[in-house]
């Protein structure tokens, strides 16, 4: 019932910072759909024109004890870096939480650049989130990789955590899009005044816009992580009661065997003299 | 039309203010800019500076913000802030711990551009010391 009260504040967080990434990305939007396919757009934005190494962010979390939630992540995420291989595309990881780290260093140990480990930090925030986000746009300034993906387990319910893979760099815009186009038709057709010009706001908002995404998915990834604790012990629990409640009828059986049998043995010495 | 904005303050941990409001005034990249009710759709990046709220039945709200965005369209206004700081609300402790935290990053920023945004940032929370 631990799990109960951290998982209410986890999803607090979640939805606290949801609409701060819904504006963030809706301003995104607007910006990016009158810069598609232009030359000068960002590569933030549009990606360098590469697709030969990926590099995949990997969110699980700090402890065990919580179910399928780590193993689900990681499977996708093997998933995928087999299917990269195959196609021949070079790897690279990030990991943040100490159990990714124990289930895929023995495999993709050289894969690996750089493992974060959050157990110190008690609420995870904006300054966790933003560390990783730094250390991602230094790479891709060096042009160490070429598309970056992020996976982490969305929290949809307490029984459920779907693993899912999100695109960062180049920023998911027709996803959004259509979503954008249902809800607002009116606001596309406005046109904007940007100060100041559209391209550096972008500049601006493209990394602020990285460190948001990983902020939320290190939320969801809380959240989904004590979701999965809970009904993984739940359980355990269950189990344990069932495997008590059998016990319990095992040697009250065996109990009144040895009864039964030291009867036999009175009655039938009794009977003989 | 309304007379009155819709008015979001959002930041990535929290919803800081929402509500209707008279008037918002913003530190815009470029200068500060009042933004009134049936304002022309605009966009903006925020630099270190004072937001204004203001409401018709009560005192003005203000906060320091350090950068962040604006969006202004169809009397919705849409302000992003990763972080803000009460100047009406915080007790003397709250100023004390933020200006000896802002005094701190002075010494240690080796960035001019940095320092200086430490350095409005100072100044503004002196001023609005109580």
């Amino acid at each position: 019932m631990v799990a109960a009260s951290k998982l209410r504040r986890a999803q607090e967080n979640v939805e606290t910072a949801r609409p701060y990434s819904d504006k963030l990305g809706d301003i995104l939007n607007n910006l990016s759909v009158s810069f598609s396919g232009q030359d000068n757009a960002p590569e933030l934005l549009v990606g360098n024109g590469n697709d030969k190494s990926h590099l995949l962010i990997v969110a699980t979390s700090e402890r065990g004890l919580c179910g399928g939630f780590n193993t689900s992540i990681v499977k996708l995420v093997k998933e995928h870096i087999s299917q990269l291989k195959e196609e021949g595309k070079a790897v690279k990881l990030i990991i943040i939480g100490k159990k990714g780290k124990e289930l895929l260093q023995r495999d993709f140990g050289q894969e690996i650049i750089n493992i974060y480990d959050f157990s110190e930090v008690k609420d995870i925030g904006f300054i966790e989130a933003e560390k990783v986000a730094e250390n991602i746009l230094s790479l891709f300034e060096e042009g160490k990789f070429d598309i970056c993906n992020l996976y982490f387990a969305k929290f949809e319910s307490v029984l459920s955590q779907a693993p899912i893979c999100q695109k960062l760099i180049p920023f998911d815009i027709e996803l959004e899009v259509e979503k954008e186009k249902e809800k607002e038709k009116d606001i596309e057709n406005i046109c904007y005044e940007y100060e100041p010009d559209e391209e550096d706001i972008l500049k601006e908002l493209l990394p602020k816009n990285l460190s948001v995404q990983i902020l939320r998915a290190l939320l969801e990834n809380v959240a989904s992580e004590f979701g999965a604790r809970l009904t993984a012990m739940d359980n355990a629990t269950r189990n344990a009661s069932d495997m008590i409640d059998d016990l319990t009828i095992t040697y009250n059986r065996s109990r009144q065997a040895s009864i039964t049998s030291e009867l036999i043995e009175i009655i039938s010495g009794a009977e003989a003299l | 039309m309304s007379s009155k904005l819709n008015f979001d303050f959002v930041s990535p941990m929290s919803s800081i203010f929402s509500g209707e409001v008279d008037g918002v005034l913003i530190p815009a990249k470029e200068g500060d800019a009042e933004i009134l009710p049936q304002h022309a759709p605009f966009m903006t990046a925020l630099r270190v500076g004072v937001v204004e709220i203001k409401l018709a039945d009560s005192e003005n709200l203000k906060f320091l913000v350090d950068g962040g965005f604006a969006d202004i369209a169809l009397d919705q206004v849409t302000l992003l802030a990763e972080r803000s700081f009460d100047l009406v609300e915080s007790s003397k402790e709250d100023f004390d711990k933020i200006i000896n935290d802002v005094v701190k990053d002075i010494e240690e920023s080796e960035d001019d551009e940095e320092k200086e945004d430490l350095l409005i940032k100072k100044e503004i929370l002196e001023a609005n010391y109580s």
